[in-house]
């Protein structure tokens, strides 16, 4: 046992040095990017990397996004599709498509793994996928993307599905291990899960299917001519989202065959405020007690619990009114991203306990190896595997933490023309003067930190 | 507990994460997804053209001199791209022997039909003589018309999904609004974890 001990700390010791550091913290790059941000800082917080990491291409893309870098943006947001739209075609038809998880990140922690984008994540990145092409006034590309998110929803759907029946196996399977068993209830025990079993978030349909996505769907196809796949679109977000009035308005002028008058334009303004909440990996140490399922002389009197919790984005407000040519409108919520993420933990928390009760039976047998060697090599080994699996006892951290904390939307009838909008952020009025000359436009703004970012207002919808 | 490390090491070394090549095959477009309950492309041409081989059945269509359809109106929750049956009732229309009345344009292909009028009529780059003129095309003496609607129920159990289908067809005779023909498809699919 002593060499698979030893085994155990060189693995450790030699990844640390990887790309997928298992012990490094997320959160403290998210920290920096966001320091930057809030600066002004915009084209200093990331810099640009040629990876396939899923998870940097679509910070990255982000970023681009508000520096209105739309093209370039592009780039990173296709590169962090290529690596899901493998992963979705294996799922698209089936409930035994390609899994991610490595036996590697149950033998050590989640960070070893390429970062498997979360299910809302997923669904995002195809949203502002199609939102950069409607900024470069491409709509057919749009309409690509748009195709894409309810594909990829439908590959979510059958994967969660497989990890629902994986969870019911793996909790009979536990609960058949006298040991297994004992440690799942001390781990379940030593969680903190309010946050994420609060009644907002019980309340969501799901954690992956955004309202704001299906709504940018209803509207394009609208915008499109396709009436037939634009209601769909809407219906699906008033699913989503069933307290925003605006939806059921655009389903009634559907049904209605309501279209813009010749010299106005229907236009959608989406707000975004904050950025989406960075996850904080919480360890602790519980004392547990072998012999009471019958294993004889343990040394072993502790094992590190680890769960993940949600830091949100205290800075912005969710909403912010705003004036368009000085009349005051309000904007209705429509994601709330803090709360898809906060479902997104919720929906995972058996495969959490599950990565828990590995660690605890990789940390209680290299420990029982190391007492069992004895003497100053015993001690030496004993510490060295009790430092290690403290290190890498961690939640994974990793999430898509510049994408918007909450997106608001309204729809305005205005005549072809010149018109201002103004935001107040903490005193700050931020102007924008805005040109509309098409039946359909989109104006996006972003506000974060103490900035409001416009979108440059190309996007001309075509009749 | 000394056999799981060993097992977990080994198992360390086995990575799952796929690393097989995506193969690409073609496959029958008429095979039945049975995974969901969505409304799939061979539901639509399915229903589409049962409708519209019933409709030649009735003989009803030769009531018409021409015809035409509009789009389908899509009343589900799913994005069911509805010109696939609209395309696939025109076309079992169009190509039977039994239907006498001719197919003109519908307002979906309208937009392309007046833009190619006006390009050989209004560009000047066009001989006169050769150009097709303006005002000049068949109206439809008869409309098709569709809606889709579908119905989702979920078993007492919560475990059985069934989503029932309807594809409703009516014709028109256009000048005197007068339905000669009316009828519905029903499609069932459920679904059990």
């Amino acid at each position: 046992m002593k060499h698979k001990t030893l085994i155990l700390s060189a693995l450790i010791t030699s990844l640390v040095g990887c790309a997928n550091n298992p012990v490094s913290s997320y959160k403290s790059k998210t920290d920096a990017r966001l320091n930057n941000i809030y600066s002004g800082n915009l084209g200093t917080a990331m810099e640009a990397e040629s990876t396939t990491d899923v998870l940097f291409n679509m910070e990255y893309g982000s970023l681009l996004r508000m520096n209105q870098r739309y093209e370039s943006s592009n780039l990173y947001f296709t590169r962090a599709q290529s690596s899901i739209d493998t992963w979705a075609a294996s799922w698209a038809n089936t409930t035994a498509g390609k899994v991610s998880t490595s036996a590697t990140a149950m033998l050590l922690n989640d960070n070893v793994n390429d970062y498997e984008p979360r299910g809302y994540e997923k669904s995002f990145l195809t949203t502002y996928h199609a939102l950069n092409h409607v900024d470069l006034d491409n709509l057919d590309n749009a309409r690509i993307e748009i195709k894409r998110m309810y594909q990829i929803e439908q590959a979510i759907q059958n994967y969660n599905q497989y990890l629902y029946n994986q969870a019911s196996a793996d909790a009979q399977k536990q609960s058949k291990d006298k040991t297994e068993d004992y440690l799942t209830k001390q781990i379940v025990k030593n969680f903190d899960f309010k946050d994420v079993n609060s009644p907002e978030v019980l309340a969501l349909k799901n954690s992956y299917q955004n309202a704001f996505g299906h709504y940018l769907a209803g509207f394009i196809f609208e915008a499109l001519g396709e009436p037939s796949l634009a209601r769909p679109g809407y219906v699906k977000a008033g699913q989503l989202n069933p307290t925003n009035k605006l939806i059921q308005q655009s389903i009634t002028n559907i049904d209605k065959k309501v279209r813009p008058k010749t010299g106005y334009t229907d236009l959608l303004i989406v707000e975004e405020t904050g950025h989406a909440p960075q996850i904080k990996s919480n360890e602790v140490h519980v004392p547990i007690d072998l012999n009471l399922v019958g294993t004889k002389n343990s040394c072993v009197n502790m094992i590190n619990v680890f769960y993940p919790s949600l830091i949100i984005d205290k800075t912005n407000q969710a909403t912010y009114s705003y004036t368009l040519d000085n009349s005051i409108v309000q904007p209705l919520p429509m994601v709330n991203t803090n709360l898809m993420a906060a479902r997104a933990i919720k929906d995972n928390t058996s495969y959490i306990i599950t990565r828990n009760v590995a660690a605890a039976v990789r940390n209680i047998a290299t420990s029982q190896a190391a007492c069992s060697t004895g003497g100053g090599l015993g001690t030496l080994l004993s510490v060295g595997t009790s430092v290690g699996g403290a290190l890498l006892d961690r939640a994974d951290e990793r999430s898509w933490a510049l994408l918007p904390g909450q997106i608001n939307i309204n729809r305005q009838t205005l005549a072809y023309g010149t018109h201002t909008i103004k935001v107040v952020v903490n005193g700050v009025t931020y102007t924008k003067e805005i040109q509309l000359n098409k039946p359909y436009q989109i104006l996006t703004f972003r506000v974060i930190g103490n900035q409001v970012l416009f979108n440059p207002q190309n996007s001309m919808l075509q009749n | 507990m000394k056999s799981k490390l060993l097992q977990l090491s080994l198992l360390s070394v086995l990575f799952i994460s796929g690393c097989a090549t995506p193969k690409v095959a073609y496959v029958d477009p008429n095979a039945v997804n049975s995974l969901n309950t969505n409304f799939s492309q061979n539901d639509l041409r399915t229903v589409a053209q049962e409708m519209a081989g019933q409709l030649i059945q009735s003989g009803k269509m030769n009531s018409c001199k021409s015809f035409t359809i509009s789009p389908v109106k899509n009343a589900t929750d799913q994005y069911v791209d509805t010109s696939v049956m609209t395309n696939a009732m025109a076309d079992k229309l169009s190509n039977s022997s039994a239907v006498h009345s001719i197919y003109v344009v519908s307002s979906d292909e309208m937009g392309n039909q007046v833009d190619e009028l006006s390009r050989q009529n209004q560009s000047g780059l066009y001989d006169q003589s050769s150009t097709s003129k303006m005002g000049k095309m068949k109206a439809a003496q008869c409309r098709i018309d569709g809606k889709l609607t579908s119905d989702t129920s979920v078993g007492v159990d919560g475990k059985t999904t069934l989503v029932a289908y309807t594809f409703f067809v009516q014709v028109f005779d256009v000048q005197q609004g007068a339905a000669i023909f009316r009828n519905s498809k029903n499609i069932s699919k459920a679904m059990t974890y």
